[in-house]
């Protein structure tokens, strides 16, 4: 069975996450605007050992048409499930949230929809729901970014300034099951400590201080690049 | 194992037959069914275009939860749409039969203008005797 490319689009039916593998054609690049930031594209994310990908994977990205209408009340049990051409076949699970999950696999794959399910279930809660790095859900249209922290250079965090870094740090603290009263955490940011990717909860102490303390026990999957003051 | 229903649409996406099998199934108006198709000849050539892989066909086959869709395009470009229960395993073997009877009752009669709807009492017996045949 060959797994050709893995899409995630969000409610608003904006492409969120996109990888490929054993693609021997080369996909137009996306129209400016077309789509967001921190997409992950085959130049960010390498494929395990697709030596024939890596030659020609110069500007390798799916095409998202903004603005699409798209009927958000569809039933669930209206929906398609999987279409089948005869070189590929389409792998589609949506959630409750409206989240689309795709697959394109060989003609001759079986449903794949539990793996999708499965993909969701596991690593996307785990590592972008509850990932509050990951700002994929909030923001105006064109403003909006994907989930892929990894995308060098692209992704930026406030360090220490305004409620966006409040609201991210308290967010922060809920997904890593730390608790802090509201007075700590006013004005907090996150930042990496100086070793490399570790990241640190910067807090404010009531007398003006900071601290920053290190998440030693946490396991964060990030990496973070601080925005230039 | 039921056929709920068949489409048969010319090359430019115009909807030129279409009848419902099966008791109880909601009807459509006859405008909804023209868009329907229209749509369908344009998805049938979006998937052909998203492939991963060069020479793909367009839509073969498209399943649902409680129905599947089964899509053969002649060389000459028109297709014929064979909507059924999910469980249809020769679908392909009933379309094909649908095309020998297209070319025997359509095609053959004089009175038929291309690319026009198919209005031949001897297209609708081959195709009722095909849909009884199928199954239940």
């Amino acid at each position: 069975m060959t797994i050709y490319a893995l899409y995630i689009y969000d409610r608003h039916c904006e492409c969120i996450y996109y990888h490929d593998w054993h693609q021997t054609r080369k996909l137009q690049p996306p129209r400016d605007g077309g789509q967001r930031k921190n997409v992950a594209r085959y130049e960010d994310v390498h494929p395990v050992g697709e030596v024939e990908v890596k030659q020609q994977g110069e500007g390798r990205a799916q095409t998202t048409v903004a603005g699409l209408p798209f009927d958000e009340q569809a039933k669930p049990e209206e929906q398609f499930i999987a279409y089948r051409t005869s070189t590929y076949k389409f792998h589609l699970y949506t959630t409750p949230t409206n989240l689309s999950f795709i697959m394109l696999s060989d003609p001759l794959a079986d449903s794949l929809r539990g793996v999708l399910r499965q993909i969701y279930a596991g690593p996307f809660v785990q590592c972008v729901v509850r990932n509050p790095l990951v700002d994929w859900e909030n923001g105006e249209e064109g403003e909006r970014s994907g989930v892929d922290n990894d995308a060098k250079g692209k992704m930026s965090i406030p360090s220490s300034d305004g409620r966006a870094a409040s609201r991210r740090a308290q967010s922060f603290e809920r997904a890593c099951g730390i608790r802090g009263s509201v007075a700590e955490i006013k004005a907090l940011g996150v930042k990496r400590d100086d070793g490399g990717n570790r990241l640190c909860l910067v807090k404010r102490d009531n007398d003006g201080g900071q601290t920053a303390e290190p998440f030693g026990a946490v396991r964060v999957l990030v990496r973070v690049t601080p925005s230039k003051p | 194992m039921t056929v709920y229903g068949v489409w048969v649409i010319n090359k430019a996406g115009g909807l030129i037959f279409q009848r419902n099998y099966g008791a109880g199934i909601a009807q459509l108006s006859s405008n909804e069914y023209l868009v329907m198709a229209g749509t369908l000849h344009g998805v049938h050539a979006i998937t052909s275009r998203i492939a991963p892989v060069p020479k793909s066909s367009g839509v073969q086959i498209i399943e649902a939860e409680s129905f599947k869709m089964t899509i053969h395009m002649t060389l000459t470009g028109i297709k014929f749409v064979l909507i059924s229960s999910v469980d249809m395993a020769n679908a392909e073997s009933i379309l094909q039969k649908i095309y020998e009877a297209y070319a025997d009752a359509v095609m053959k009669n004089p009175f038929y203008t291309l690319e026009m709807p198919i209005n031949a009492s001897g297209f609708d017996v081959r195709m009722n005797a095909i849909v009884a045949a199928a199954g239940p």
